[in-house]
């Protein structure tokens, strides 16, 4: 459902993150509508096996495995695409890593969340900061400036970042993950009022607690799943082929008028805010 | 085919963006009671459409400004096809007025219709939706002017932010029963309800100050709109979509 209403024949997509989760439910269903598609993630057996699965749909494929942090690399990666797919027409950049980290500590400090730390109580380095601020928001700017070129030339394209609700809400531990997702939001408006001349569109979505591998943690500590059902007027959590509809959604013609938006897909939690 | 079976009532679904709702559903294989208010002629046009594309429909009309004609409104609604799966509330007034010149009245009279009308209108018809396990849809055309200010639609702002808080009002507390509820927020829509001469004034103002450098079309609301209303959309809850071409998001 929802596939068959927003064709994208003819289109070429990349899309990042597309090892598992989100990133690779997204670049199936991106082929699944019609589009031939550049499948990015670091690990190269995952890359392929994406590639592979949509070779079996009929499209084409371009297996990347790479970091996008690295400005050559998405340089490349974009280049690549055009040789090989013969045009660029939608970003799906999903990529991202989320860190559990205490900004700072002291013997028998006790914060929201530290169960998920286990033993490892170390305060965040300035590394991982940049770690995370690479991976999710400057991987961003790279990839829209790479892609850039080609979508203001034809005068026509869809950027779609994957943002995340923590960009709306305070969480203990994740000050890197959380600023790093509301600064796409704000990139995202950006780039829009900029794009927009040009009839490119940048928009983001932001889900809620989604089924996948990132999570695992959170998802398998019961109480931790109990707040976060609690917090959900739904009453569960995602899963990743809804939150790719989404993705197409916005890929295709029937979004033509939304730009510097965020979707948010959580079931209610972030309308209802902190709610007593 | 994303609403085959569905049954929608669509308030104020006789012209602009409630009968592009209106068509856009029964093509995605929808019912749809189309209400409207007063200009019988037009629901019945819309009404024939329908019919045209091989589903059912049929218009009621009713005054939502009036808080005592909503429950027999929504039986009425409820008893043409026994069901509502979604309910789109899009009936709405705007007034242009200087904020110290505007009377109560006015006021009153607008957020009758689009505060009022609408809190009652899916208190109702959500009651029904509870009673009979529906896990149905509310999507309410709600506006950008409920997040930011147009000089002179004092009142109509105000029912806008008003509502928006009202969609997530009931998102929260209609989740646990399988009832989302979301909206769709346009900025300015090529209707006829607005009037021929704000094209070439104001309307070439907003119209600068948007990104995608156009105003907004019915059409663009409709792919949002049946989006909120089909399967696919089931995770988004208490979300209000903002369809502008990206006016409200810069200062340009």
């Amino acid at each position: 459902m929802g596939v068959e209403e927003h064709r994208i024949d003819g289109k070429v997509a990349i899309v990042t993150g597309a090892s598992r989760g989100i990133g690779k439910a997204v670049a199936l269903t991106l082929a699944e509508a019609g589009a031939d598609v550049t499948v990015i993630a670091r690990t190269k057996e995952q890359v392929e096996k994406t590639a592979h699965e949509i070779h079996q749909m009929g499209r084409k494929a371009l297996a990347i495995p790479m970091d996008v942090s690295q400005e050559e690399k998405v340089q490349n990666a974009v280049k690549q695409t055009v040789s090989e797919l013969g045009r660029i027409d939608i970003l799906s950049h999903n990529a991202g890593i989320l860190m559990f980290k205490p900004v700072a500590v002291i013997p028998g400090v006790r914060f929201p969340g530290m169960e998920l730390l286990g033993d490892d109580i170390r305060a965040q380095t300035l590394e991982e900061w940049h770690r995370v601020m690479d991976v999710n928001l400057t991987s961003a700017f790279l990839l829209t400036q790479a892609v850039g070129p080609y979508l203001l030339k034809q005068k026509n394209g869809k950027v779609i970042i994957m943002s995340s609700n923590g960009a709306e809400q305070g969480q203990s531990l994740q000050t890197a993950y959380n600023t790093s997702k509301a600064g796409l939001c704000m990139y995202v408006r950006c780039l829009a009022t900029e794009w927009g001349p040009y009839n490119i569109h940048v928009n983001a979505i932001a889900p809620g607690v989604i089924n996948t591998e990132m999570v695992a943690p959170l998802i398998a500590d019961p109480a931790t799943m109990q707040t976060i059902l609690d917090a959900t007027p739904l009453g569960r959590v995602g899963n990743p082929r809804e939150v790719a509809l989404l993705v197409l959604f916005l890929a295709s013609d029937a979004s033509d008028y939304i730009t510097g938006q965020t979707i948010i897909i959580d079931g209610g939690t972030i309308g209802r805010g902190p709610g007593v | 085919m994303r609403l085959e079976n569905k049954i929608a009532l669509v308030t104020g679904g006789s012209r602009g963006i409630g009968r592009g709702i209106a068509i856009g559903f029964a093509e995605e294989g929808a019912d749809v009671i189309v209400h409207f208010k007063s200009r019988i002629d037009r629901a019945e046009e819309v009404v024939g459409t329908i019919r045209k594309t091989g589903r059912k429909a049929a218009a009621i009309q009713a005054d939502l400004g009036k808080p005592e004609s909503i429950p027999g409104f929504v039986s009425e609604a409820w008893d043409v096809f026994g069901r509502i799966d979604i309910l789109v509330n899009n009936a709405g007034i705007a007034y242009e007025i200087e904020f110290l010149k505007m009377s109560f009245e006015l006021w009153r009279e607008t957020l009758s219709l689009n505060l009022d009308g609408v809190m009652l209108t899916s208190q109702h018809v959500a009651k029904r939706m509870i009673d009979h396990s529906i896990k149905g849809r509310i999507i309410c055309v709600t506006s950008v002017n409920g997040f930011q200010v147009e000089d002179k639609f004092l009142a109509y702002n105000v029912s806008k932010g008003g509502l928006d808080m009202l969609i997530r009002s009931m998102a929260a507390e209609l989740g646990s029963y399988g009832i989302r509820v979301n909206g769709i927020a346009p900025s300015v829509v090529k209707t006829e309800i607005v009037p021929e001469e704000f094209w070439t004034t104001t309307g070439l103002l907003f119209e600068k100050k948007t990104p995608l450098g156009r105003l907004g079309e019915v059409e663009d609301c409709v792919g949002p709109a049946i989006l909120l209303a089909s399967d696919e959309s089931d995770y988004v809850n208490g979300h209000i979509i903002v369809i502008d071409g990206g006016m409200s998001i810069t200062q340009l």
